[in-house]
Protein backbone atom coordinates (compact mmCIF):
# COMPACT_ATOMS: atom_id res chain seq x y z
CA UNK A 1 0.00 0.00 0.00
CA UNK A 2 1.15 3.26 -0.49
CA UNK A 3 2.52 5.66 1.77
CA UNK A 4 1.93 9.06 0.37
CA UNK A 5 -0.79 10.07 -1.77
CA UNK A 6 -1.32 13.63 -3.16
CA UNK A 7 -3.71 15.43 -3.95
CA UNK A 8 -6.03 12.51 -5.32
CA UNK A 9 -9.86 14.00 -6.36
CA UNK A 10 -12.62 12.78 -3.94
CA UNK A 11 -15.84 13.24 -2.16
CA UNK A 12 -16.86 13.04 1.79
CA UNK A 13 -18.96 10.23 1.60
CA UNK A 14 -19.28 10.80 6.12
CA UNK A 15 -18.07 12.14 8.96
CA UNK A 16 -18.01 11.95 12.74
CA UNK A 17 -16.55 13.43 15.08
CA UNK A 18 -13.29 11.78 16.96
CA UNK A 19 -11.64 13.09 20.14
CA UNK A 20 -12.12 17.04 20.63
CA UNK A 21 -11.51 18.36 17.70
CA UNK A 22 -10.76 15.83 14.92
CA UNK A 23 -12.85 13.83 12.41
CA UNK A 24 -13.07 10.80 10.89
CA UNK A 25 -13.77 10.92 7.45
CA UNK A 26 -14.85 8.36 4.95
CA UNK A 27 -13.86 9.68 1.50
CA UNK A 28 -14.22 8.19 -1.90
CA UNK A 29 -11.75 8.90 -4.13
CA UNK A 30 -11.16 8.29 -7.66
CA UNK A 31 -8.14 6.26 -7.62
CA UNK A 32 -7.91 4.35 -4.00
CA UNK A 33 -11.85 3.68 -3.88
CA UNK A 34 -12.88 4.18 -0.27
CA UNK A 35 -10.48 5.69 2.17
CA UNK A 36 -10.99 6.03 6.07
CA UNK A 37 -8.55 8.87 7.05
CA UNK A 38 -8.25 11.24 10.20
CA UNK A 39 -8.46 14.32 10.24
CA UNK A 40 -6.57 16.46 12.80
CA UNK A 41 -7.95 19.49 13.87
CA UNK A 42 -11.17 19.74 11.62
CA UNK A 43 -13.51 20.63 14.23
CA UNK A 44 -11.80 23.65 16.12
CA UNK A 45 -12.47 27.40 15.59
CA UNK A 46 -9.68 27.74 13.46
CA UNK A 47 -9.47 24.30 11.24
CA UNK A 48 -8.83 25.42 7.36
CA UNK A 49 -11.05 22.45 6.05
CA UNK A 50 -14.19 24.70 7.34
CA UNK A 51 -17.03 24.08 4.37
CA UNK A 52 -14.68 21.84 2.10
CA UNK A 53 -15.39 19.23 4.58
CA UNK A 54 -18.93 18.05 3.80
CA UNK A 55 -20.01 15.71 1.11
CA UNK A 56 -21.41 16.61 -2.33
CA UNK A 57 -18.04 19.30 -2.77
CA UNK A 58 -15.53 17.99 -5.01
CA UNK A 59 -11.78 18.29 -3.09
CA UNK A 60 -8.54 16.90 -3.58
CA UNK A 61 -6.84 15.17 -0.70
CA UNK A 62 -3.21 14.27 0.45
CA UNK A 63 -2.90 11.96 2.75
CA UNK A 64 -0.03 9.39 4.21
CA UNK A 65 -0.34 6.59 6.08
CA UNK A 66 0.07 2.68 5.68
CA UNK A 67 -2.63 1.34 7.94
CA UNK A 68 -6.46 0.89 7.50
CA UNK A 69 -6.65 4.56 8.85
CA UNK A 70 -4.62 7.16 6.95
CA UNK A 71 -3.84 10.50 8.02
CA UNK A 72 -4.96 14.26 6.07
CA UNK A 73 -2.35 15.64 5.61
CA UNK A 74 -4.04 18.37 2.47
CA UNK A 75 -7.38 19.26 1.24
CA UNK A 76 -8.45 21.67 -1.64
CA UNK A 77 -11.16 22.29 -3.32
CA UNK A 78 -11.78 21.22 -6.88
CA UNK A 79 -14.36 22.69 -8.42
CA UNK A 80 -17.53 24.49 -7.22
CA UNK A 81 -18.93 22.43 -4.56
CA UNK A 82 -22.79 20.97 -5.60
CA UNK A 83 -25.26 22.50 -3.10
CA UNK A 84 -27.94 19.71 -3.09
CA UNK A 85 -31.40 20.79 -1.12
CA UNK A 86 -34.87 19.09 -0.15
CA UNK A 87 -35.34 16.00 -1.54
CA UNK A 88 -31.91 16.16 -4.01
CA UNK A 89 -29.72 16.06 -0.32
CA UNK A 90 -31.68 12.91 0.86
CA UNK A 91 -31.45 11.54 -2.72
CA UNK A 92 -27.55 12.12 -2.21
CA UNK A 93 -27.57 10.60 1.32
CA UNK A 94 -29.38 7.55 -0.09
CA UNK A 95 -25.88 7.39 -2.81
CA UNK A 96 -23.48 7.90 -0.10
CA UNK A 97 -25.21 4.96 2.07
CA UNK A 98 -25.08 2.64 -1.02
CA UNK A 99 -21.40 3.15 -1.58
CA UNK A 100 -20.68 2.96 2.33
CA UNK A 101 -22.03 -0.36 2.14
CA UNK A 102 -21.24 -1.63 -0.90
CA UNK A 103 -17.75 -0.56 -1.59
CA UNK A 104 -15.36 -2.23 0.22
CA UNK A 105 -12.11 -0.19 1.44
CA UNK A 106 -9.15 0.37 -1.07
CA UNK A 107 -11.06 -1.21 -4.06
CA UNK A 108 -10.29 1.04 -6.69
CA UNK A 109 -13.22 2.07 -8.99
CA UNK A 110 -12.53 5.57 -10.56
CA UNK A 111 -16.28 4.49 -13.15
CA UNK A 112 -17.74 4.26 -9.66
CA UNK A 113 -15.77 7.62 -8.80
CA UNK A 114 -16.91 9.16 -11.98
CA UNK A 115 -20.39 8.01 -12.01
CA UNK A 116 -21.26 9.34 -8.14
CA UNK A 117 -19.92 12.95 -9.74
CA UNK A 118 -22.36 12.56 -12.82
CA UNK A 119 -25.25 11.70 -10.05
CA UNK A 120 -25.32 13.95 -7.52
CA UNK A 121 -24.39 17.07 -10.43
CA UNK A 122 -27.50 15.60 -12.03
CA UNK A 123 -29.25 15.89 -9.04
CA UNK A 124 -27.78 19.80 -8.06
CA UNK A 125 -29.56 20.58 -12.10
CA UNK A 126 -32.64 19.23 -10.64
CA UNK A 127 -33.04 16.73 -13.07
CA UNK A 128 -35.47 13.87 -11.54
CA UNK A 129 -34.39 11.87 -9.07
CA UNK A 130 -35.26 8.42 -9.29
CA UNK A 131 -34.15 8.39 -13.05
CA UNK A 132 -30.81 9.55 -11.51
CA UNK A 133 -30.97 7.21 -8.72
CA UNK A 134 -31.74 3.96 -10.80
CA UNK A 135 -29.24 4.87 -13.22
CA UNK A 136 -26.37 5.11 -10.55
CA UNK A 137 -27.47 1.51 -9.20
CA UNK A 138 -27.43 0.06 -12.74
CA UNK A 139 -23.82 1.26 -13.33
CA UNK A 140 -22.66 0.65 -9.63
CA UNK A 141 -23.77 -3.29 -10.01
CA UNK A 142 -21.45 -3.54 -13.30
CA UNK A 143 -18.83 -1.90 -11.88
CA UNK A 144 -18.89 -4.39 -8.22
CA UNK A 145 -19.06 -7.61 -11.16
CA UNK A 146 -22.75 -7.85 -10.20
CA UNK A 147 -24.11 -6.92 -13.49
CA UNK A 148 -26.36 -8.43 -15.38
CA UNK A 149 -27.71 -9.02 -19.14
CA UNK A 150 -31.32 -6.42 -19.80
CA UNK A 151 -30.89 -7.66 -23.58
CA UNK A 152 -31.08 -11.29 -23.25
CA UNK A 153 -32.40 -14.12 -21.24
CA UNK A 154 -30.07 -15.80 -18.77
CA UNK A 155 -31.58 -18.76 -19.28
CA UNK A 156 -32.16 -19.62 -22.63
CA UNK A 157 -29.90 -16.67 -24.24
CA UNK A 158 -32.80 -15.36 -26.42
CA UNK A 159 -32.72 -11.83 -26.99
CA UNK A 160 -35.73 -9.84 -24.56
CA UNK A 161 -38.38 -9.65 -26.58
CA UNK A 162 -41.18 -6.86 -25.43
CA UNK A 163 -44.63 -9.46 -25.81
CA UNK A 164 -43.10 -11.36 -23.21
CA UNK A 165 -42.70 -11.75 -19.17
CA UNK A 166 -39.31 -12.77 -17.18
CA UNK A 167 -38.50 -13.81 -13.96
CA UNK A 168 -35.75 -11.98 -11.70
CA UNK A 169 -32.60 -14.28 -10.42
CA UNK A 170 -30.21 -11.36 -8.82
CA UNK A 171 -27.44 -13.94 -9.71
CA UNK A 172 -27.72 -15.00 -13.16
CA UNK A 173 -30.49 -12.22 -14.66
CA UNK A 174 -33.71 -12.35 -16.27
CA UNK A 175 -35.38 -15.32 -17.27
CA UNK A 176 -37.76 -17.02 -19.83
CA UNK A 177 -38.36 -20.08 -17.78
CA UNK A 178 -41.19 -19.03 -15.21
CA UNK A 179 -41.69 -22.61 -13.76
CA UNK A 180 -38.42 -22.85 -13.14
CA UNK A 181 -37.61 -19.92 -11.43
CA UNK A 182 -40.78 -19.31 -9.30
CA UNK A 183 -41.04 -16.02 -8.77
CA UNK A 184 -43.97 -14.14 -6.98
CA UNK A 185 -43.21 -10.98 -9.66
CA UNK A 186 -42.41 -11.20 -13.12
CA UNK A 187 -41.16 -8.11 -15.57
CA UNK A 188 -42.30 -7.01 -18.75
CA UNK A 189 -39.86 -7.15 -21.46
CA UNK A 190 -40.89 -4.05 -23.03
CA UNK A 191 -39.92 -2.36 -19.56
CA UNK A 192 -36.71 -4.48 -19.57
CA UNK A 193 -35.62 -3.16 -22.64
CA UNK A 194 -36.39 0.55 -21.43
CA UNK A 195 -34.66 0.19 -19.08
CA UNK A 196 -31.64 -1.31 -21.16
CA UNK A 197 -31.44 2.01 -22.90
CA UNK A 198 -31.82 4.30 -19.62
CA UNK A 199 -35.48 5.23 -21.21
CA UNK A 200 -37.52 5.88 -18.05
CA UNK A 201 -39.73 8.48 -19.75
CA UNK A 202 -42.71 6.23 -18.70
CA UNK A 203 -44.10 5.79 -15.13
CA UNK A 204 -44.49 2.00 -15.13
CA UNK A 205 -40.76 1.49 -16.51
CA UNK A 206 -39.35 3.11 -13.41
CA UNK A 207 -41.58 1.24 -11.09
CA UNK A 208 -39.98 -1.87 -12.25
CA UNK A 209 -36.80 -0.32 -12.33
CA UNK A 210 -37.28 0.45 -8.30
CA UNK A 211 -38.52 -3.62 -7.78
CA UNK A 212 -35.87 -4.48 -10.02
CA UNK A 213 -33.06 -2.46 -7.62
CA UNK A 214 -34.32 -3.23 -4.83
CA UNK A 215 -34.00 -6.91 -5.29
CA UNK A 216 -30.99 -6.91 -6.64
CA UNK A 217 -29.44 -4.72 -3.76
CA UNK A 218 -30.71 -6.17 -1.11
CA UNK A 219 -29.28 -9.55 -2.19
CA UNK A 220 -25.38 -7.71 -1.82
CA UNK A 221 -26.09 -5.81 0.95
CA UNK A 222 -27.17 -8.96 3.20
CA UNK A 223 -29.03 -7.87 6.31
CA UNK A 224 -27.27 -4.50 6.27
CA UNK A 225 -30.75 -1.99 5.86
CA UNK A 226 -30.78 1.46 3.87
CA UNK A 227 -31.29 3.70 6.79
CA UNK A 228 -31.91 6.47 3.97
CA UNK A 229 -35.34 4.75 2.36
CA UNK A 230 -36.86 5.89 5.75
CA UNK A 231 -36.14 9.86 5.12
CA UNK A 232 -38.68 10.30 1.84
CA UNK A 233 -41.86 10.56 2.69
CA UNK B 1 -0.92 -7.04 35.56
CA UNK B 2 -2.22 -4.84 38.15
CA UNK B 3 -4.69 -6.48 40.77
CA UNK B 4 -8.21 -6.87 39.72
CA UNK B 5 -10.04 -4.04 41.31
CA UNK B 6 -7.88 -1.65 39.56
CA UNK B 7 -8.15 -3.61 36.49
CA UNK B 8 -11.76 -3.22 36.78
CA UNK B 9 -11.14 0.13 37.47
CA UNK B 10 -9.25 0.84 34.20
CA UNK B 11 -11.69 -0.77 31.59
CA UNK B 12 -14.37 0.92 33.35
CA UNK B 13 -12.54 4.49 32.35
CA UNK B 14 -11.99 3.41 29.17
CA UNK B 15 -15.86 3.40 28.41
CA UNK B 16 -15.67 7.51 27.79
CA UNK B 17 -14.84 8.57 24.53
CA UNK B 18 -11.21 9.55 23.99
CA UNK B 19 -9.91 7.91 26.94
CA UNK B 20 -7.33 4.98 25.95
CA UNK B 21 -5.38 2.58 28.34
CA UNK B 22 -2.61 4.85 29.41
CA UNK B 23 -5.01 7.57 30.16
CA UNK B 24 -7.57 5.44 31.86
CA UNK B 25 -4.39 4.02 33.79
CA UNK B 26 -3.55 8.08 34.68
CA UNK B 27 -7.06 8.43 35.99
CA UNK B 28 -6.95 5.42 37.81
CA UNK B 29 -3.49 6.08 39.47
CA UNK B 30 -4.53 10.04 40.13
CA UNK B 31 -7.95 8.76 41.91
CA UNK B 32 -6.47 6.04 43.98
CA UNK B 33 -3.28 7.96 45.02
CA UNK B 34 -3.99 11.26 45.77
CA UNK B 35 -8.17 12.33 45.16
CA UNK B 36 -9.89 9.29 46.97
CA UNK B 37 -12.18 11.77 48.38
CA UNK B 38 -13.32 13.72 45.11
CA UNK B 39 -13.11 10.00 43.44
CA UNK B 40 -15.53 8.79 46.22
CA UNK B 41 -17.74 12.44 45.50
CA UNK B 42 -17.50 11.48 41.41
CA UNK B 43 -18.76 7.85 42.23
CA UNK B 44 -21.96 9.39 43.83
CA UNK B 45 -22.71 11.88 41.25
CA UNK B 46 -22.16 9.52 39.01
CA UNK B 47 -24.87 6.90 40.32
CA UNK B 48 -27.65 9.76 41.26
CA UNK B 49 -27.29 10.94 38.08
CA UNK B 50 -27.59 7.58 35.87
CA UNK B 51 -30.51 7.05 38.03
CA UNK B 52 -32.52 10.01 38.04
CA UNK B 53 -31.78 11.79 35.37
CA UNK B 54 -33.96 11.30 32.31
CA UNK B 55 -35.58 13.27 29.00
CA UNK B 56 -37.91 15.72 29.82
CA UNK B 57 -41.30 14.96 28.89
CA UNK B 58 -41.91 17.57 26.59
CA UNK B 59 -38.30 18.65 25.20
CA UNK B 60 -36.71 15.38 25.10
CA UNK B 61 -33.55 17.69 27.02
CA UNK B 62 -31.77 15.62 29.82
CA UNK B 63 -33.22 16.62 33.12
CA UNK B 64 -34.75 14.87 36.53
CA UNK B 65 -37.88 15.98 36.81
CA UNK B 66 -40.89 15.31 34.72
CA UNK B 67 -40.28 18.92 32.84
CA UNK B 68 -37.19 21.24 32.83
CA UNK B 69 -37.12 24.18 33.95
CA UNK B 70 -37.27 25.78 30.78
CA UNK B 71 -40.66 23.64 29.49
CA UNK B 72 -41.86 24.70 33.33
CA UNK B 73 -41.81 28.38 32.94
CA UNK B 74 -45.57 29.80 32.06
CA UNK B 75 -43.91 33.03 30.90
CA UNK B 76 -42.24 32.38 27.58
CA UNK B 77 -44.30 32.34 24.50
CA UNK B 78 -46.40 30.00 23.91
CA UNK B 79 -46.62 30.33 20.10
CA UNK B 80 -42.73 29.52 19.06
CA UNK B 81 -40.71 26.39 19.37
CA UNK B 82 -37.32 25.82 18.08
CA UNK B 83 -35.95 22.83 17.35
CA UNK B 84 -32.11 21.78 17.34
CA UNK B 85 -29.75 18.72 17.68
CA UNK B 86 -28.39 19.28 21.47
CA UNK B 87 -29.19 20.31 24.95
CA UNK B 88 -25.58 22.36 24.05
CA UNK B 89 -27.73 24.11 21.69
CA UNK B 90 -30.22 25.09 23.71
CA UNK B 91 -27.64 26.43 26.03
CA UNK B 92 -26.12 28.47 23.29
CA UNK B 93 -28.91 29.77 22.04
CA UNK B 94 -30.56 30.56 25.45
CA UNK B 95 -27.06 32.88 26.06
CA UNK B 96 -27.98 35.11 23.22
CA UNK B 97 -31.28 36.30 25.19
CA UNK B 98 -33.23 36.52 21.83
CA UNK B 99 -35.61 33.60 21.50
CA UNK B 100 -38.34 33.27 23.94
CA UNK B 101 -40.33 30.45 23.15
CA UNK B 102 -39.89 26.58 24.00
CA UNK B 103 -37.64 24.57 22.27
CA UNK B 104 -37.35 20.11 21.14
CA UNK B 105 -34.02 18.62 21.29
CA UNK B 106 -33.83 15.84 18.76
CA UNK B 107 -30.98 14.41 20.74
CA UNK B 108 -28.85 13.95 16.96
CA UNK B 109 -29.67 14.31 13.46
CA UNK B 110 -30.70 11.96 10.95
CA UNK B 111 -27.84 10.03 10.10
CA UNK B 112 -28.60 6.93 8.24
CA UNK B 113 -24.72 5.41 7.77
CA UNK B 114 -24.98 6.10 11.63
CA UNK B 115 -28.14 4.03 11.55
CA UNK B 116 -29.99 6.93 13.28
CA UNK B 117 -33.48 7.60 11.64
CA UNK B 118 -36.47 9.52 12.30
CA UNK B 119 -37.62 7.03 15.52
CA UNK B 120 -34.16 7.94 16.70
CA UNK B 121 -34.77 11.80 17.41
CA UNK B 122 -37.98 11.46 18.39
CA UNK B 123 -40.36 12.22 15.95
CA UNK B 124 -43.22 10.59 17.15
CA UNK B 125 -43.24 13.08 20.62
CA UNK B 126 -42.77 15.63 18.44
CA UNK B 127 -45.48 15.26 16.31
CA UNK B 128 -47.64 14.72 19.69
CA UNK B 129 -46.44 18.01 20.58
CA UNK B 130 -46.91 19.72 17.18
CA UNK B 131 -51.00 18.46 16.98
CA UNK B 132 -51.99 19.75 20.26
CA UNK B 133 -52.08 23.13 18.42
CA UNK B 134 -50.60 25.57 20.52
CA UNK B 135 -47.54 26.71 18.16
CA UNK B 136 -47.92 29.03 15.64
CA UNK B 137 -43.99 29.11 14.08
CA UNK B 138 -41.49 26.18 14.36
CA UNK B 139 -38.12 27.62 13.46
CA UNK B 140 -35.70 24.81 12.71
CA UNK B 141 -32.01 25.19 14.19
CA UNK B 142 -30.27 22.09 13.64
CA UNK B 143 -26.63 22.62 12.16
CA UNK B 144 -25.74 23.53 8.63
CA UNK B 145 -23.92 20.42 7.83
CA UNK B 146 -25.31 17.58 5.40
CA UNK B 147 -27.26 15.82 8.12
CA UNK B 148 -28.21 18.61 9.80
CA UNK B 149 -29.82 20.19 6.52
CA UNK B 150 -31.36 16.84 5.51
CA UNK B 151 -33.01 16.68 9.32
CA UNK B 152 -34.52 20.31 8.49
CA UNK B 153 -36.19 19.65 5.02
CA UNK B 154 -37.33 16.06 6.47
CA UNK B 155 -38.92 18.33 9.96
CA UNK B 156 -40.14 20.83 7.34
CA UNK B 157 -41.84 18.82 5.29
CA UNK B 158 -44.25 16.94 8.12
CA UNK B 159 -44.46 20.89 9.86
CA UNK B 160 -45.70 22.61 6.40
CA UNK B 161 -48.50 19.44 6.51
CA UNK B 162 -49.67 20.44 9.91
CA UNK B 163 -49.76 23.91 8.15
CA UNK B 164 -47.74 25.48 10.94
CA UNK B 165 -45.18 28.80 9.45
CA UNK B 166 -41.63 26.89 9.61
CA UNK B 167 -38.72 28.88 9.73
CA UNK B 168 -34.69 27.68 9.36
CA UNK B 169 -32.17 29.68 10.68
CA UNK B 170 -29.98 31.73 8.31
CA UNK B 171 -26.41 30.99 7.09
CA UNK B 172 -23.74 33.27 5.77
CA UNK B 173 -21.04 35.25 6.61
CA UNK B 174 -20.17 35.11 10.11
CA UNK B 175 -19.73 38.68 12.44
CA UNK B 176 -16.63 40.11 11.34
CA UNK B 177 -15.63 37.55 9.02
CA UNK B 178 -14.06 38.28 6.04
CA UNK B 179 -14.74 37.77 2.16
CA UNK B 180 -11.45 36.81 1.43
CA UNK B 181 -11.14 33.77 3.98
CA UNK B 182 -14.42 32.33 2.82
CA UNK B 183 -14.82 29.10 2.07
CA UNK B 184 -16.88 28.80 -1.06
CA UNK B 185 -20.52 26.66 0.09
CA UNK B 186 -20.92 29.48 2.54
CA UNK B 187 -20.05 31.94 0.28
CA UNK B 188 -22.19 30.79 -2.27
CA UNK B 189 -25.31 30.08 -0.06
CA UNK B 190 -24.35 33.62 1.45
CA UNK B 191 -25.46 34.87 -2.41
CA UNK B 192 -28.46 33.22 -2.66
CA UNK B 193 -29.78 33.97 0.62
CA UNK B 194 -28.99 37.63 0.30
CA UNK B 195 -31.29 40.47 2.12
CA UNK B 196 -32.50 43.74 1.17
CA UNK B 197 -31.59 46.73 2.41
CA UNK B 198 -33.93 49.21 3.44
Amino acid sequence: MTERVLLQPAFVLHARPFKDTSLLVDFLTRDYGRLSAIVRGARSQQSRYRGHLRSFVPILISWSGKSELVSLNQLEPNGSPILLEGNSLLAGMYLNELIVRLLHQHDAHPDIFDDYYKGISALHQNEEIEPTLRRFEKNLLVALGFGFSWAHAADTSNPIATSQWYAFEPDLGFCENLQKFNQRTVFSGAHLLAIAQNNYDNHDVLRTAKQIMRIAMQVRLGNKVIKSRELFI
Amino acid sequence: MFSPLINELIQALRCLPGIGLKTAQRMAFQILERQRPQGLALAKSLQSAIENVGHCKACRTFCESELCTLCSNPARHSHQLCIVESPTDVIAIEQTATFRGYYFVLMGRLSPIDGIGPQQIGIHQLNERLDNGQFTEVIIATNPTVEGEATAHYLANIIREKSISCTRLAHGIPMGGELEYLDGSTLSRAFTARTALT
